[in-house]
Order: C-alpha cells, then structure tokens, then sequence
C-alpha cells in the first residue's frame, strides 16, 4: 500500500483582485491547490488566468484578499511580512523566467546571493555555491559573468542559485520560455534530477506543454479557477495540445 | 550584502562614473570658491597682518581697514595719554604711484611706521633688516614689488635696486615676506616720515595709531578706554572673530555687506550644490531603475527593506566619499598653486573641507532617498510579471 505524501503547500478558498473601484479585476475566485513533498507540480494555463499570482501568493510574495495558505506547516496567511520575507529567505527557491541573474557579478556571486540575504559572508558562501554550480554542469564557468553564457547556461546558473541554500519548495515561472527547444529539455532533466529529494518540492508555472512530462502532477487554470490537479499519467494531453 | 552592493555599483561603469564625477564637480567647485572666496576676504585685511599692532587707533568714521580717514598730529598725543596705553605710533597708509625705469606706472601700498620702535614693521624680513630704513630714501619692500615694480619682470629688482614714488627716489634696504593686499598692489614699508614726503600733502596725513597696552591690561580694555577719553574709533587687531572689536572681522563684514562679492561667490558655490544635487541624483535614480529587476529579485528572495537601504546607501556612500576626496583633491591642488603663484587668493580654513563634506553627505541621503523610497515601495512579486 502507498502512503500518502505529505503535504508541501496548500492553498485553501484564496481570492486575489487588483485595481480599484470599477476597474477591479478578481483574478483567483476561490483556488484550493494541494503540492506535496517530492513532486513537481506544473501549473498550466492560459495567459492571464492567474498562474503568476497562485504561485506569489503561495511563495508569499503577494497577500491574498482573503482564504488560508500554508507551507510546511507555516499559516503564511497569520504570519507578519517580515516573518514572511524570513521563512522565504529559508524555505523557497525561485527561478524565474528572465533568469533575474545580475549581469555585473560573477556566477558563483550570483548563486551566492541566497546565502548572503541569510546573513552568509562571501567567503563562507562560495564553497556552497561552487558546489551548487558543479551539481548543474557549470562548474567552469564559475567566474564568468552570466551576460558571457548562453541562455541555457544562465538558468543552469538561476538553478544552482535557487538550489543553493537547499531551500523546500521551488517556485519556478516559465523557467524554459526563454530557452530554445534543445537547452529547455536539458535545463527540465537537470532540474527534475536534482528535484529528486525527499521532502523537496516544486511548483512550475509553463506554457510550454513540451516539458509537462518532467512533471509529476499537473493542475490545469482558466479564469482564476483550478480546473483539475491529476498525477501526468493521468493527464490528457491530446485535450491540451 | 555590501560587497554585492559594490560590484553592482561598480560593474555599471558610467553611471558609476558619472556619479563621481557629480559629486567631484560640486566638492571642487564648492571647495575652490568658498576657499578663493575666504582668501579674497583674509587680502582684504593684508595691512592688518602686514603692519602688527594689539591695537588700531583711527578715525571715528573708519569702518574697514582699507578705509583711510585722516586725523590730526595732536591725536597721537591724546593717545598717548590714555591710561593703559604702553606705546603708540604713528601711521601713515596710502596707494601711491610708482614709476618704473621703463617710464610705466604702477600703484604700491605705502606704509609709514615709526623710525624709532619700528612698530608697524613686516613681520617676516627676507633680506635685509629694518634699522635700515633709517638710511636715506630706504625702503623695504615685499617679495612681489621685486617683480612688480620691474621693468622687466624676468630680472626682478634685488637689494639696492631703486625706483620712484611720486617722482622721489627709494632705495630698496630690505626685502619682506608679505599678505598680498586686496588692491594687488606690492607692499612698501619706509618711515613715517618719509612716507608723508613721498605722498601729495594734505592737511591732515595721520591714517592710523598702533598702540600696545601696558603689561597687565587687555587689549579689548585699553581700547575701551581709548574711545572713550578721545573720542577716537580703537579696534583689536586679535583675529576673526576673536573680538566684537576686532579689525580684521570688521574689515571682512564691510566687504561682505557693501560690496557683490559674496553674491557672485555665492552663486557659485550654489550653482555647484544644485549641479551636485541634479547630476547624484538624476542618475542614482537611474541606476537603481536599471536595477529595479534585481532589486525585486533580492526581495522575492527573501531580502528585507532594511538590507536594500543598506545596499543602497553603501553604493550612494562609496561614492560620495570617492567623488568628495577627488573633489577635495583637485580644490588642493588648485589651492598649492594659487598659493605658489601668489593668486588666485585660496584661504581654505577648517570649516570649508567639513561644510562641504556635510553637503556632500546631504546630496547623497537626497539621492539615495528617491532610491530607497522607490526599492521599499516595491513589491516583490513584480519579478513574476515579466
């Protein structure tokens, strides 16, 4: 018999508007998702049915109007912003689809940047993030300055650094919409190599169907609803090509 | 944190290097102002350091040293008299015309001074001595006359070298260090006496009295005392500032108040603050647009408000402190060789390196207010948007 895995993230009724008065749009209507510990859930959807504002609700960058939202135990919806901005400092690793990478540092002082926001110094962070560069294939590249790599190369980077302070959940948002079709699946096969620890979880917002085999679930979105969430054997991919 | 702050700084090279060179361009030309503003106002009160005296006994209506109104011989005397007063001597001060061997004419200070005590005498001789005066048509002049009042100035005049005042023959007998006066013109020393010879005769030639209190007595007491058994103006000669009697402050404050000088000094050193302001700012806050993406990066990550001040008010410091030391460096180097050259004037006291350094310090938390204003309002899922 299987267990049933432990819950990572989950978000309970959460509503989301922006603008004011007339112009106020409600993008999420009530959402209710479940990740769990050692999976990578792909979150698929049209443009501007609120993908982008799930996952910053679920990574606490973003508030939401009202329901309930917890990470590995912790009720982000009760706690203050500060405590917020420590408990992601610690437990989330983002990876974003512009790579986000600073252009005038070198690679292994970008991946370092994690460990210097928990209070690293550089000389203690380096160690880390050689490793980390040497877990995603760039361990030659260390001093490079990521505008000197290739696309591919600088999410490997965007990676490493989100790996880099072994953080619980992973947010990525279209972590491949910026890489052409070969570098895609090879930064996904990195990436579902290295999600492949217990206890570890992501959550992958893409409009690129070709990487939604590296996944373990799929929830499909359209107009601030959860359409379904089903493990990828179960998912009808003829449905949404 | 702060070294991250740094290579970002320093990684976008021409805002990096515009930004210093705002914050040089104000610090040098704050600096090189103020600095030849103060030293036009320390030529003003030349006569004051170049003739020492505790105390200057002159006309009622007298306001600023460079002021001459003549008073009577018999008031030496009534000086004299006052309790408290050690010595007192006469003095005679004047632009007076000087002609040149090649025929030209140029303008010099004359100073008169007693023949006897010499009090009113340069206080750095070079070459020279003062009892010298006492020979015939002998003066003693400041290193500048040497080439000033050549014919031509490749070959300065030296020891024994003569020229004319007013048609009379001098004969330089010493050779002095001297302030250059506001007017331009060198110094010449002679005797009281003498001087009235060389000058046009008026009724009255008295410019001023140097008086010293007795041993015991305070100059500020004495000069009361003065004033008020003769009816005479005393001033301290004790510093700026020193005194709400002293000459030199009042010679300053005269000069501030009635003439435009401070105004088009002024309006320098605000054209450099506001250059400052503009240039730090303006492109600070470009800066931290540019890296507005990576601010928010940090963020989402988990980077506090508090951090990103940090960050930024490192990277508005840093360059604060390398644009105000060039600045500075530049503004000394400028004031060397005024002072070398002998003009421009550069006076640069204490307050003018720390004031600018307050400004500097102003211009930089303006700066980078407008960017920490702008990274704290950020809200940090705007790296999901794109």
């Amino acid at each position: 018999m299987n267990a049933t895995p432990a819950i990572a993230a989950r978000a309970r009724s959460i509503t989301k508007s922006f603008g004011d008065g007339n112009s106020r749009i409600k993008v999420l209507h009530g959402v209710d998702l479940d990740a769990y510990e050692s999976e990578i859930l792909m979150l698929l959807g049209p443009s501007g049915c609120g993908k982008t504002t799930l996952i910053s609700i679920l990574a606490g960058t973003l508030t939401p109007d009202s329901g309930e939202v917890n990470v590995f135990g912790e009720d982000l919806h009760l706690m203050k912003k500060s405590a917020i901005t420590r408990f992601r400092a610690k437990q989330i690793g983002f990876i974003f689809q512009q790579f986000n990478l600073i252009p005038t540092i070198t690679c292994e002082e970008n991946v370092c940047v994690p460990l210097l926001i928990q209070g690293y110094s550089m000389s203690k962070a380096l160690p880390f993030a050689r490793k980390s560069l040497e877990q995603v294939g760039l361990g030659e590249h260390m001093k490079k300055r990521s505008n000197q790599l290739s696309g591919g190369q600088q999410q490997r980077v965007a990676i490493a650094r989100a790996l880099v302070h072994n953080p619980r959940l992973i947010i990525c948002d279209e972590p491949t919409a910026a890489l052409d079709a070969e570098n895609g699946k090879m930064v996904m096969e990195l990436f579902r190599d290295l999600m492949r620890q217990p206890g570890r979880c992501a959550i992958v917002v893409t409009h690129d169907h070709r990487i939604l085999p590296y996944s373990d679930r799929i929830a499909t979105m359209n107009d601030g609803r959860i359409l379904e969430s089903v493990p990828t054997s179960q998912f009808d991919f003829d449905h949404y090509r | 944190m702060f070294r991250l702050a740094l290579k970002m700084l320093f990684g976008d090279t021409a805002k990096y290097l515009m930004l210093v060179f705002g914050v040089m361009f104000a610090t040098f030309l704050m600096t090189q102002q103020s600095s030849v503003f103060c030293g036009l106002m320390r030529w003003t009160t030349a006569i004051l350091k170049n003739a020492p005296a505790p105390i200057w006994v002159v006309e009622t209506e007298v306001r600023q040293v460079n002021q001459t109104i003549a008073m009577r011989d018999t008031d030496l005397g009534r000086v004299r008299s006052v309790s408290g007063v050690e010595w007192a001597m006469p003095l005679y001060s004047g632009v007076q015309n000087v002609r040149l061997e090649n025929g030209s004419l140029t303008v010099v200070q004359l100073l008169g001074i007693d023949s006897t005590t010499f009090a009113g005498a340069p206080p750095r001789m070079i070459e020279g001595s003062i009892e010298a005066l006492r020979q015939p048509n002998a003066v003693v002049v400041d290193d500048l006359a040497l080439k000033r009042l050549s014919p031509d100035p490749k070959v300065p005049l030296k020891m024994g070298s003569t020229f004319e005042i007013n048609d009379q023959e001098a004969r330089i007998v010493g050779i002095c260090r001297a302030m250059r006066s506001f007017t331009g013109g060198p110094f010449v020393w002679t005797t009281y006496e003498r001087a009235l010879s060389y000058s046009p005769p008026q009724r009255k030639m008295l410019s001023a009295i140097l008086v010293s209190p007795s041993p015991g007595k305070s100059v500020d007491e004495v000069a009361e005392s003065i004033e008020a058994e003769t009816g005479l103006k005393a001033y301290v000669n004790t510093g700026f500032k020193s005194s709400p009697r002293d000459f030199n402050t009042a010679t300053i404050f005269w000069f501030v108040k009635n003439t435009g000088i401070p105004i088009s000094f002024g309006t320098t050193v605000l054209v450099g603050l506001i250059v400052g302001i503009a240039i730090s700012c303006q492109t600070f806050y470009l800066f931290v647009l540019d890296n507005l993406k990576h601010y928010g990066a940090l963020k989402a990550m988990g980077a506090t408000n508090g951090k990103l001040c940090m960050m930024l008010l490192t990277q508005v410091s840093v360059v604060g402190m390398i644009g105000y030391g060039i600045g500075l460096l530049f503004a000394s180097l400028f004031g060397m060789a005024a002072i070398k050259n002998t003009q421009p004037p550069f006076f640069m006291p204490d307050i003018i390196p720390f004031g600018v350094l307050g400004v500097i310090i102003f211009i930089c938390l303006l700066a980078s207010f407008l960017g920490i204003l702008r990274v704290s309002l950020l809200d940090a899922a705007v790296v999901f948007r794109g």
